[in-house]
């Protein structure tokens, strides 16, 4: 029985050494935390007030802070990351660097709002906090800093196994690598239309959770909790629906549910006449994430209804930005007429 | 600067979490709402409750502990459907009934015939129903029969107790100890297979309290050593082998290399999967100090296919093999008998698995390489040993594509994936670091079908199958190690085995559990 605890205990110890000290994922999880890391600093030097938009990876690769923040003539910061890392965590790290005046845009992926909180615990960012950020991670509930402690499976000491002698023997510069997929308003700008890879979006497969999957969600509660401190605070947050595949089976009650997430809590909502909902040929490589063609046009429909909802002024786009957007397979730009572009 | 596209294409930082729904996702509903052994609820609350009152009640004497047993294995059983239970209830008594009718009496072949034809009758109405309707081109009757848990395997005890008793080989023991050995909840829901003549006398002798600290430490390490095999080793592949079988039965053209990885990963599934279920099952018994035989040996290390089978589902080929082949005949009766029992009796253990053709198909493949086999072994043409396990490996795991794959279409699909039919397609990002490659297949962002569909799940695969392959091939069944070994697979699998039940937000079910 004693050698029994024992191993166990080892076991234990062991793996908190590893995956604590030891076994990294630099190419998975060290990348994303540079990414965090990078936009974070260019957030903290923005001027109030700023647009800011936080979501998943929706965010960088369907939205374009370059062409919102041009036509409503702010500063403006493409927060969202992946969605796999927690909102708790990224609304610890964001908060602070939002102020009275400033305006967050959230486009919150679907399963944002109905991931559970043994979702959360499992959460992909738990491996990067507990290996690289414990200062995070300390902020955080029991239960996350439970998960985070044991945040890994085999599989990803594997990948582990895989990944470290990839960086360590290869010539890579992560700081290089970014910046040839991200601008400097954190957008998304290697999602060009010919590299779409047109087979997996055929095959791609995913039911969009109903309206009590986000009525019971965790991640509901949390995004909620954040709009009313954020709100109470004097920023202004502007909920928002995430691109998707035209077809996708969202009802009205969720999109209800959603919108009641914000303006429940002092926000407001808006959403697009299409929902946000593209063909298929509209995104590069998933249904959250639209090809740069698409990813421009959505974002001038964006800035039109942010501006009709700010009572601001708005810029119409550059004609280079018109001309891209007019690629979008997507209905005529009627609303948006060449004559309109700068 | 190779890097570049490299790292462009891993994907996760963009699509880690829910980007990209894996499409076995919908096809296989992952919440499970059965008692399991690889649930919280099972390990956390059930089990230390049922060990408790076992011993606890045990100061009282064998017939209280075993009472509680019996209790316990009947909340286990009603957790899913509590109606079940009456099922196996009534299963229980009419077979402890048949078993003093058919012990002794002088018309026992008659009470022995009634009883195997209850037995299979409740066996065939509960799970063939539907798939006979089906063929027949019939409405199910009652509007679609619902499958009890388990049923193939409580079926399968007792029509061993019946021939048992007949034979003389047993006496039919008091109802409880009787009930006990059907409903004992280790085995009832996906075996082990155990002969009755050697579980019966351990439940006679059962002595609760006597020696239930060595109990606990040997069931308990059993135990834990399944359980890592299932959430660490089968649960870690079930993300290779899912999407080739989910996109094959959707009909989506599979490449070579997705093909090859969601089979091989598959094989290695279902033996962790349960040969994992089987430790458990016996760790668990041995808690309450009963001892349960292996149901594994290192199966994909046979040397021939006849070898295979008796290292595969240990306790069901022993089973089929006294219970069915040998009464059939087995090959007292000449060649063609032979080969005809042989195959009858694979079909029909193909069926068992499931009320599909596919897994007739799976049977009668193996029929086919036992008779083979047995052709092979009458001419003595010699092959080396490296040779005779490949090639049994690789029938082996030719045949799981049937078991798995979910209708004919998906199977042929599958196979022509594996034949190459639909080319070899390489991410071109290992295109880019070895451009020979290029000769080899076409270049294609990610392979869809292949772990979450990102450029480094090719590595991941071939680092995970590597591992896995090496334990089913290079190292010892959990059975045949010593202290010293056991000792380092518990510290090398009991943290990932402990994030696994408390951490990971699902739990997947044991392959076997509703055959």
């Amino acid at each position: 029985m004693r050698r029994i605890f024992l191993s166990c205990a080892l076991s234990i110890v062991i793996y908190l050494v590893l995956f604590g000290l030891v076994v990294d994922r630099p190419l998975s999880l060290g990348l994303l935390q540079l990414e965090i890391s990078q936009k974070i600093s260019i957030m903290a030097a923005l001027p109030s007030p700023k647009l800011v938009i936080l979501a998943g990876s929706n965010g960088p690769y369907s939205h374009s802070c370059s062409v919102i923040g041009d036509m409503l003539d702010m500063p403006c910061e493409n927060a969202g990351i992946a969605v796999g890392i927690g909102l708790d965590e990224m609304f610890i790290r964001y908060g602070p660097l939002l102020h009275r005046g400033d305006i967050l845009y959230m486009p919150m992926e679907l399963q944002q709002y109905s991931a559970t909180g043994a979702e959360y615990r499992a959460g992909v960012d738990g491996e990067i906090l507990f290996r690289r950020d414990r200062r995070i991670l300390a902020q955080l509930s029991w239960g996350r800093i439970l998960g985070a402690f044991f945040c890994c499976s085999l599989a990803d000491i594997l990948e582990a196994g895989v990944e470290m002698p990839l960086v360590r023997f290869g010539e890579i510069n992560p700081e290089l690598l970014l910046a040839g997929e991200y601008n400097a308003q954190g957008d998304r700008i290697d999602n060009v239309r010919a590299d779409a890879d047109a087979e997996l979006l055929h095959h791609v497969v995913r039911a969009a959770p109903d309206a009590a999957d986000i009525a019971q969600g965790y991640g509901k509660k949390l995004i909620a909790g954040f709009v009313a401190r954020e709100s109470a605070s004097g920023i202004l947050v502007v909920g928002g629906l995430p691109t998707d595949f035209l077809g996708t089976q969202l009802s009205m009650a969720a999109i209800a549910e959603i919108a009641s997430v914000y303006t429940a809590n002092g926000g407001a909502f808006m959403a697009l006449p299409n929902l946000s909902l593209y063909p298929p040929e509209s995104f590069f490589n998933s249904e959250d994430h639209l090809a740069q063609p698409c990813q421009f046009r959505h974002s001038i429909a964006i800035a039109y209804r942010l501006a009709a909802l700010l009572h601001r002024p708005v810029r119409q786009p550059s004609l280079a930005v018109f001309q891209l957007a007019a690629a979008c397979p997507v209905q005529s730009m009627t609303r948006y007429p060449m004559s309109a572009a700068r | 600067m190779l890097w570049r596209g490299a790292i462009a294409l891993l994907g996760l930082r963009s699509n880690c979490g829910y980007a990209r729904v894996p499409l076995q996702q919908k096809i296989q509903p992952k919440r499970v709402i059965f008692v399991l052994f690889n649930t919280k609820l099972f390990i956390l609350v059930f089990l230390p409750l049922a060990l408790c009152g076992f011993l606890l009640l045990g100061r009282l004497g064998r017939k209280p502990a075993l009472g509680w047993l019996f209790a316990c294995s009947l909340i286990f059983y009603a957790w899913w459907k509590p109606v079940l239970v009456l099922l196996l209830m009534a299963s229980i008594s009419v077979n402890f009934c048949l078993g003093k009718s058919v012990q002794g009496r002088k018309r026992s072949g008659a009470w022995l015939t009634g009883g195997l034809t209850f037995n299979l009758a409740l066996l065939g109405f509960f799970k063939y129903a539907n798939f006979f309707a089906a063929l027949l081109g019939l409405r199910p009757p009652f509007g679609g029969v619902l499958l009890p848990l388990g049923i193939s395997f409580f079926t399968f005890q007792q029509v061993m107790y019946l021939v048992d008793t007949s034979r003389g080989d047993i006496k039919p023991p008091p109802f409880l100890d009787y009930a006990c050995f059907i409903a004992f909840f280790p085995h009832l829901i996906a075996g082990p297979i155990v002969r009755p003549a050697h579980i019966l006398p351990q439940f006679a002798g059962l002595q609760p309290r006597k020696d239930w600290r060595v109990h606990f430490s040997e069931g308990g390490e059993i135990f834990l050593l399944g359980l890592a095999k299932k959430l660490v080793l089968a649960d870690g592949l079930a993300r290779f082998a899912d999407p080739g079988f989910a996109a094959a039965g959707a009909g989506y053209p599979l490449t070579l290399i997705e093909a090859w990885s969601a089979l091989l990963a598959y094989a290695l599934q279902i033996y962790f999967d349960f040969s994992g279920y089987s430790d458990m099952a016996i760790g668990l018994a041995r808690l309450f100090g009963i001892h349960f035989p292996a149901n594994f040996n290192s199966p994909y290390q046979a040397r021939n296919i006849s070898e295979f089978w008796r290292r595969w589902n240990i306790t069901l080929s022993g089973f089929l093999r006294e219970y069915l082949y040998i009464p059939l005949g087995g090959n007292r009766r000449g060649e063609m008998r032979r080969i005809v029992n042989l195959m009858a009796t694979m079909l029909l253990g193909g069926l068992w698995h499931g009320a599909a053709l596919r897994f007739v198909l799976w049977g009668g493949l193996h029929g086919a390489f036992l008779v083979l086999h047995g052709w092979w072994r009458r001419f003595g043409l010699p092959l080396p040993t490296f040779a005779c396990r490949s090639l049994t490996l690789l029938a082996v795991i030719l045949a799981w594509v049937p078991f798995r794959a979910s209708g004919f279409s998906a199977v042929m699909n599958f196979y022509q994936g594996l034949f190459g039919y639909n080319g070899i397609a390489i991410p071109a990002l290992y295109i880019k670091m070895l451009p020979a490659l290029a000769h080899l297949g076409r270049a294609v962002p990610v392979l869809p079908y292949l772990g979450d569909a990102r450029s480094l799940s090719l590595p991941q695969a071939a680092v995970f199958l590597a591992l896995g392959w090496f334990i089913a091939l290079a190292l010892p069944e959990l059975h045949s190690m010593g202290r010293t070994r056991r000792s380092l697979a518990l510290v090398a699998s009991f943290a990932f085995s402990f994030q696994a039940l408390l951490f990971a937000p699902d739990t997947l079910p044991f392959l076997y559990f509703q055959f």
